[in-house]
């Protein structure tokens, strides 16, 4: 909770004190999910500096994309974001004449960010956990909603309106995306009686560096790739680990875009066409140990990272994976308050 | 009960009392202000509430201008496109909303409606993501919608819905701000709601606290006597509370409680004061006294401690101090008296006994001596009866004191222990003295006390002729107790009077002996039967003409233990021990019996003579035993005839005088034995009536052998002028015989005539005198006819 009220605040410092003369570019983005060295690279070249500035949610982003008055040059965002804000025209609408690396990847990837984004790294939800903590490796969501006593309060959940219902819908057997009141009420449900064994509903990446709880989660709701963040970050080398679900799961992809009134939306288009550049994105993807969606980066992975499935999700699991899809206002007011009751009222 | 308990008891119920008083009045005066002053509580909670409750309204009032101020609702109302409106710019509104709430899960819901009451945005934080806006504020709208008002608050309280305040807004979505009265159908009607956390908790504390709820109505109280407040929370909207009396009532049981456990706790407490205070200053004192006067009556202590305590305490204390002095004092003051002879001042007889016997226990104990002089005061009684008993008081005072300083002097000087003096009884004294054997003290002392009787015993510058008579006796020699050594010491001051007055005697064997015989007499005398032991002897009583007029009864006792006793042995014995009445009585009734052998032995008129011991005179009874006997035996009494000593007529009492008359009236003889062997004057002959006076032999002997006849004459011519008869007694010698018939005497008694016989002596006595009387009857007869031929 307290993360969450101080991110806008110090989106709000960081965005209004960066109008320095000098040249810098805000990037909007989760945390640990570029490669620095690649950023150094491209303002060694250009000598403008990358200014990241996280965020630990989807909602939290969209808060920041939604206010006109921020100064966010280039975000990373989600499908459904980037339809929203590009319908809206909060993002630069994109092609191969403002963006040339584009045409390294697919259509199919291309039209799942609206041609608002280039798609930018991919990958699954599942349920990340310690292995030192839990004997058997989760199969189910079942394992996550309807914890065992022992990992009572040791959950982390994650307060997206989108993401958090994922794994009660699944559970259900219902669609990621559903609009409908009662199916959304079941979720609610389950998550309601999962609450009392959830030790934080703040995204895993950011109360895992958070000492208070940091320690207590041995099992949390994450993304594919996470876990090396958070072997990283706890310097606990293999102990995270992945787990996708036998019920399913959603196959994501995050799409990275230029924000239409961006002040250097020159610079910043070049920085995305860098970025997207078969050599960058896969030293990134190799770096982040995620799949990237370029077609000529992909060509120049080795084969053993091309043939991961820890990497690349096995054809069945992708067979039983849903697509994130636009919701109804209804539908996402509802899960809004509902996610937002949850995190309040645990 | 001592007196702790008794203080307790008394006191306890008045402090009880006073106390619970107090607390009713307190409650009485009190009741009325404590009324008041939760009147004025009430009001005050209730004022705090109102101000709750306003600062409530102007949180929902701050909230709906924060969100119109902020952009967030702004881009909300400006945007036209539903879905991003509803995807990017609702959240950005609904954390607006949440960011307003101090409390996260705090109540508050924002609702944008249409003039349609189309709910345009809703969104409340609560645990319900399902909640929608409900009809109460739904129907607020639409009377907010009808009417002309602009903005308004609300307090929506209906029973079963969420309690809160809700703020409404009129805004052009345009100009995003208020709208003119003709533009509001196009105008959207903002409404923030909050719950009234703070004003519902105080609400619920004031249910909690007076049993009642606040009941918010449209109008201020009506004035009623419960104990209830309203204030005004805004426009036809008061809250009032109303305590129930159950309420006040409790609270006033409380009060009560408190006063009367106040009221208990301060009794109890002033009585634990007052007890121990009583008990320090006034019970302690007396249980101190108390045990103090227990100590001494116990005996642990011989006085009663001064415990030196002012006022009443104290001065009971030296009371009772006093009273025991008294006490001890008068206790000594009596055993003194008790032990001390109250003439002299010496120690009487008890106290000497007393002493005495400790001495004596102690001499033997140590193979000691000591002496015990034993002091009779001769002729006292004659001082006494002529001098009267002053004198003879006096006189016994100045003996002791002369006594005890000659004694003292002389133990003193001897340097022995002090001697006991003591005054055994009238004129009785003794002294003990722890002496040598052969030292001479106890001659020593003899001689002093004799010498104060030197020419008389001197009081107050006269002389009176008394003499003491001194007996000693020696423990262990003499005796080996007190009472065998005060007998002895009696019986040698006896011995000392009887061999002359004023000399002293040492108890010896013979002086034992005498005692042994004398006590041996007592004893036969005490236990024989005078039938077996004694007997009687007559001795005849011829006149001049040889005739046997009378006999005269004499008392025999042969005694198998001691053998013949002699009268003169055993009657002064017998006298002095009070058993001559049985001796007398039984001489009376024997000797008439026998009156009638002698009768016939010696004629009709023989009288018979009776020796009757003159102490029997002093009572009555002899009189009517003598009748009764002359009764049994068929005897006049002219026949007998009662001797009496001479040495009667000394004690010549009336009631001797009675009974003599009495045994004359009654015809009995009388006759005065022993005449001129004692002191009787010749005056007492005269006034005294008898009819025979017998001369005594002594008497007889003496003026025969001095030829005083004239004397002899005279005396018993004397006697024949009063009319009396002249017996000459010891009639042994013819010489004594012719001279008493030359002066006259009438008849005649003794050995010369016969001795005392048995009574069958007596007969052949009687036949032989009788003989010889006829053969000088014949002899006188024929000398006779020879003279006058």
């Amino acid at each position: 909770m307290q993360g969450r009220t101080a991110i806008p605040a110090l989106l709000a410092t960081l965005l209004f004190a960066t109008a320095a003369p000098a040249e810098t570019l805000n990037l909007l983005i989760w945390e640990s999910y570029i490669d620095q060295k690649i950023l150094d690279r491209w303002s060694s070249i250009t000598g403008v500096a990358v200014h990241q500035v996280y965020y630990d949610s989807g909602d939290t982003r969209d808060e920041v994309l939604a206010d006109p008055n921020s100064r966010v040059d280039l975000v990373v965002t989600g499908e459904n974001s980037a339809a929203l804000f590009g319908r809206k025209g909060v993002l630069e609408k994109l092609d191969e004449t403002n963006v040339a690396s584009l045409r390294d990847y697919d259509e199919s990837w291309r039209t799942r960010c609206s041609g608002r984004g280039l798609p930018y790294l991919w990958g699954t939800m599942g349920i990340l956990y310690r292995s030192d903590m839990l004997a058997e490796a989760p199969t189910s969501w079942q394992d996550l909603m309807r914890p065992a006593a022992a990992l009572s309060k040791h959950v982390a959940m994650y307060d997206d309106h989108n993401e958090a219902f994922v794994a009660p819908l699944m559970l259900l057997g219902q669609s990621i995306n559903t609009n409908d009141s009662s199916t959304l009420r079941a979720a609610f449900t389950l998550m309601k009686e999962q609450a009392p064994s959830v030790l934080t509903y703040e995204y895993i990446i950011s109360s895992i560096q958070n000492p208070a709880v940091s320690k207590d989660i041995y099992m949390a709701l994450g993304y594919s790739g996470d876990q090396h963040v958070l072997n990283a970050k706890a310097g606990t080398p293999g102990v995270w680990r992945y787990a996708v679900p036998k019920e399913g799961t959603l196959s994501w992809l995050d799409c990275m875009s230029v924000v239409a009134n961006s002040q250097n939306k020159d610079r910043a288009l070049a920085l995305l066409d860098y970025l997207g550049s078969p050599g960058s994105a896969a030293a990134n993807a190799l770096a982040l140990n995620m799949p990237t969606a370029s077609r000529a980066a992909h060509a120049l992975l080795p084969e053993e990272v091309r043939s991961d499935p820890a990497i690349y999700p096995s054809p069945d699991i992708l067979a039983k994976s849903q697509y994130q899809q636009e919701l109804s206002t209804e539908s996402v007011q509802l899960r809004r308050r509902i996610i937002s009751t949850l995190a309040n009222f645990q | 009960m001592n007196l702790g308990k008794r203080a307790l008891i008394l006191i306890f119920p008045v402090v009880l009392a006073g106390y619970l008083l107090a607390a009713i009045s307190v409650h009485v005066t009190q009741s009325r202000s404590i009324r008041a002053l939760e009147h004025a509580k009430l009001s005050q909670r209730l004022e705090h509430a109102a101000a709750v409750f306003q600062n409530e309204i102007g949180r929902s009032k701050g909230f709906l201008n924060a969100l119109l101020n902020g952009n967030s609702l702004r881009q909300y109302v400006s945007e036209t496109d539903a879905s991003y409106r509803a995807n990017a710019l609702g959240v950005r509104l609904q954390e607006s909303v949440k960011s307003l709430l101090d409390d996260p899960t705090g109540y508050v819901s924002l609702a944008l409606l249409s003039s349609e009451l189309k709910s345009e945005y809703y969104f409340e934080n609560s645990w319900d993501p399902f909640a929608e806006i409900d009809e109460a504020q739904l129907n607020l709208a639409r009377r907010l919608i009808r009417e002309d008002k602009l903005a308004d608050w609300t307090y929506l309280y209906e029973a079963g819905q969420r309690p809160r305040i809700v703020y409404s807004f009129f805004l052009d979505p345009i100009a995003f701000t208020r709208p003119l009265p003709s533009k509001k159908s196009n105008a959207l009607l903002v409404q923030v709601a909050i719950q009234p956390d703070r004003f519902l908790d105080m609400q619920q504390a004031l249910k909690k606290e007076y049993g009642s709820d606040i009941v918010l109505q449209p109008w201020p109280l009506a004035v009623t006597d419960d104990l209830s407040a309203s204030v005004h929370l805004g426009p036809s909207l008061y809250a009032t509370l109303t305590v129930s009396s159950e309420h006040f009532d409790a609270l006033m049981a409380q009060q009560k409680f408190l006063l009367a456990l106040g009221a208990v706790a301060m009794s109890l407490f002033s009585i634990w004061l007052i007890i121990m205070l009583i008990r320090r200053f006034i019970t302690d004192p007396i249980a101190t006294l108390d045990a103090n006067v227990m100590a001494v009556m116990v005996g642990a202590r011989d006085e009663i401690r001064d415990m030196e305590e002012k006022g009443e305490i104290g001065r009971l204390t030296e009371n009772i101090r006093e009273l025991h002095r008294q006490s001890v004092q008068s206790l000594k003051l009596v055993q003194r008296s008790s032990w001390t002879d109250t003439l002299t001042g010496i120690s009487n007889r008890g106290h000497f006994n007393a002493l005495a016997a400790g001495v004596v226990r102690e001499a033997i104990a140590a193979s000691e001596k000591c002496s015990l002089l034993f002091i009779d005061i001769d002729n006292f009684k004659f001082v006494n009866d002529k001098h009267g008993h002053e004198i003879g008081d006096e006189l016994l005072k100045t003996l002791a004191t002369r006594i005890a300083e000659r004694v003292d002097a002389i133990t003193e000087r001897r340097g022995q222990k002090p001697a006991i003096l003591a005054r055994l009884s009238g004129d009785e004294f003794a002294v003990l003295v722890r002496s040598r054997p052969g030292d001479g003290t106890v001659r020593e002392i003899s001689g002093a006390i004799l010498s104060l009787f030197e020419d008389g015993f001197e009081v107050a510058d006269k002389r009176y002729p008394v003499t003491a008579s001194i007996g000693a006796a020696i423990c262990p020699d003499d005796a080996t107790n007190l009472t065998e050594l005060i007998a002895n010491a009696d019986a040698a001051m006896y011995q000392a009077k009887t061999s002359g007055k004023n000399r002293s005697a040492r108890y010896s064997r013979a002086l034992h002996d005498k005692r042994t015989r004398l006590r041996q007499i007592q004893d036969e005398l005490r236990s024989l039967d005078p039938d077996e032991q004694f007997h009687l002897v007559y001795m005849p009583m011829v006149d001049t003409e040889g005739r046997v007029t009378g006999c005269e009864a004499l008392l025999r006792w042969y005694s198998p233990v001691l053998g013949n006793v002699t009268p003169d042995e055993f009657v002064p014995i017998a006298e002095s021990s009070g058993l001559f009445t049985k001796i007398d009585w039984w001489v009376i009734n024997k000797a008439m019996s026998d009156c009638g052998q002698l009768k016939a032995l010696f004629g009709p008129e023989t009288v018979l003579a009776i020796n009757i011991s003159s102490a029997e005179l002093h009572s009555k009874a002899i009189a009517d035993h003598f009748a009764d006997c002359l009764q049994r035996h068929g005897l006049e009494a002219r026949s007998i005839e009662i001797e009496l000593t001479e040495t009667f007529a000394v004690k010549f009492s009336d009631q001797l005088r009675r009974n003599i008359d009495a045994l004359r009236q009654n015809g009995f003889r009388l006759s005065i034995d022993d005449f001129g062997a004692g002191y009787t004057s010749v005056q007492q002959i005269i006034e005294y009536t008898a009819d025979t006076i017998k001369l005594d032999r002594a008497l007889v002997s003496n003026l025969t052998a001095s030829h005083s006849l004239p004397v002899l004459k005279a005396l018993i011519a004397l006697c024949h002028a009063k009319d009396v008869a002249v017996v000459g007694e010891g009639i042994d010698t013819p010489e004594k015989l012719s001279m008493l018939t030359a002066a006259g005497c009438d008849l005649f008694q003794g050995y010369l005539i016969s001795k005392p016989l048995p009574i069958e002596d007596l007969a052949i006595w009687a036949l032989t005198r009788t003989a010889r009387y006829a053969h000088d009857e014949a002899l006188d007869e024929q000398q006779s006819r020879q003279a006058i031929a």
